[in-house]
């Protein structure tokens, strides 16, 4: 049990060393046409009050990160049997931690606007020959989709192979020693499990693939010829990289079905470095090639700009503008978009069109599931512990 | 094309629509037989609602400048040569009036709408060439 808690412990340093690194490169990240959720002129990005609200957003992270890895170590030293229930809860504490960094900063960045009288472009775009939507699907990176069903086709021909020759009674869970301390009898969907859950991991990351073509990305007023020529080269870049994760993932559970037909290799180092580097290794260039794009690909240079006529010069104005359809500069809410996904005002993430009634259930439907699972794991941690 | 709108124009999205077809028809980036996005994926582009971009589709397409095809959708269609409707003619009596409530002589304006012309239809104008 020690040795899970202090396990459960470095998970959670690491998870909240982790979100202390990212959270001050958001607003690096994010458009030059926004500060803090409130749309500005670019050429204001870094205007002194500007620059000294980052620098309080940066100083407020750090010190809310600092705060949180007090907490933890704290917990750990106090409650050690309590960190399995910290690993669970601590992460969305996060959450508390980027709204008091973030809203005191939106805040500021609308009354700023206001008093400024900072003119800014409404202007939504269209391309008439080619779209942000259209055909996306077939843009899709498939391959990667389709070799992981392949290998999950191999892996299950294997388990088949494999089963005859089972011993009538297999281990089906370890201890932290990855002793064997659980036992089941053998059967088909024992052996096609791992299999089956890796189908699952593949339609849901095939999913997020899909979401993120379809997504609906910022426009820059002055030249929304590069800003297409940027969301393709973007997309591409970023889909490969979620295709190259989900065969990363593939491999993970892979490994840890083959384990489980050959539990004599559970105990072999090696098959552990399979089950985590190419997941780890995945992420960090999916990582890498999210901050290097910057937000919706702005910081992108595409070889080849589409040789469309221009827009007019956009016409600039005062006032709130589109900026009334972001509650607390985050939260999306527009009747009149039938988008259902678009770009973050903050950070290069997706956010949704909370107007929708697909995304009201879909979001209803998830914090339910979240709200019932936990409750359940936590009954059921607290009648273990 | 590239169709670009203002929804925080005083002048009615669906109008602001409508007249960006007709100037890429008029300056060829639009070319008769050219299928326009659907009515869904255009509103979803831009950001507005179903009934704004079919409102425009329908204007267009009572004016002649689109056949609503019940296969391809909105295809850019090539109105009567020569004719100019009464819209046409309001707008542009209405131009005139502005020029002369400004002071612009007949000369003037008759230069600025040959500029207007020339730039509608894609070609550069005199004044631009510096001719």
């Amino acid at each position: 049990m020690k040795e899970l808690n202090l396990f459960c412990f470095i998970c959670n340093i690491a998870v909240i060393v982790l979100c202390g690194a990212l959270l001050p490169i958001i607003p690096k990240i994010t458009r030059k046409s926004y500060l803090f959720g409130v749309k500005i002129p670019p050429s204001e990005q870094n205007c002194p009050e500007a620059v000294q609200m980052k620098r309080r957003y940066t100083a407020v992270c750090l010190i809310g990160t600092a705060f949180l890895l007090g907490l933890c170590t704290a917990q750990y030293l106090l409650y050690p049997g309590a960190t399995l229930l910290t690993m669970m809860y601590f992460p969305f504490l996060v959450i508390p931690l980027q709204a008091a960094a973030f809203l005191p900063n939106w805040r500021k960045a609308v009354r700023l606007k206001e008093e400024k009288r900072w003119k800014v472009s409404n202007a939504s775009f269209a391309e008439t020959g080619s779209s942000y939507t259209r055909g996306t699907l077939k843009e899709m990176p498939w391959g990667w989709y389709l070799a992981g069903l392949a290998v999950i086709l191999v892996s299950v021909a294997v388990a088949l192979a494999r089963y005859q020759s089972l011993p009538d009674i297999i281990p089906i869970h370890f201890d932290i020693h990855m002793v064997a301390d659980g036992w089941g009898e053998k059967s088909l969907g024992l052996a096609l499990a791992i299999p089956l859950v890796n189908v699952g991991m593949v339609a849901l990351m095939w999913l997020c693939g899909a979401a993120f073509v379809k997504a609906k990305l910022q426009i820059d007023p002055l030249n929304p010829a590069l800003s297409f020529a940027q969301h393709k080269l973007y997309r591409r870049r970023v889909g490969h990289c979620l295709g190259g994760l989900t065969i990363a993932m593939v491999i993970t559970f892979l490994v840890i079905g083959l384990m489980l037909l050959w539990p004599e290799t559970i105990g072999n180092a090696l098959f552990w470095v399979l089950v985590f580097a190419p997941t780890i290794a995945a992420t960090a260039v999916l990582v890498a090639v999210t901050l290097g794009a910057g937000q919706g690909g702005c910081k992108l240079k595409p070889k080849t700009v589409p040789q469309t006529a221009s827009a007019a010069e956009p016409t600039l104005t005062e006032g709130r503008g589109d900026d009334k359809f972001w509650a607390l500069g985050m939260f999306y809410y527009n009747p009149d978009n039938p988008a259902h996904l678009v770009e973050d005002r903050f950070g290069g993430n997706l956010g949704f069109n909370y107007a929708r009634l697909r995304v009201k259930i879909g979001v209803a439907l998830s914090l339910l599931a979240l709200v019932g699972s936990y409750a359940w794991l936590t009954v059921w941690l607290i009648s273990v512990i | 094309m590239i169709v670009e709108i203002n929804t925080q124009d005083a002048e009615p999205i669906y109008e602001q629509l409508r007249d960006r077809i007709v100037l890429g028809i008029a300056s060829g980036e639009l070319t008769p037989g050219e299928a326009l996005p659907s009515v869904r994926r255009l509103a979803s582009d831009l950001g507005i609602n179903f009934h704004t971009v079919n409102k425009s589709y329908a204007a267009l397409s009572a004016e002649g400048y689109l056949v609503i095809d019940r296969r391809r959708g909105a295809v850019v269609a090539r109105p009567p040569s020569g004719t100019s409707d009464a819209r046409s003619t309001r707008r542009l009596l209405l131009a005139a009036a502005e020029a002369i409530c400004r002071g612009t002589d007949e000369t003037a304006f008759l230069a600025l709408c040959s500029a207007c012309y020339q730039k509608a239809s894609g070609r550069p104008s005199n004044q631009e060439n510096g001719g």
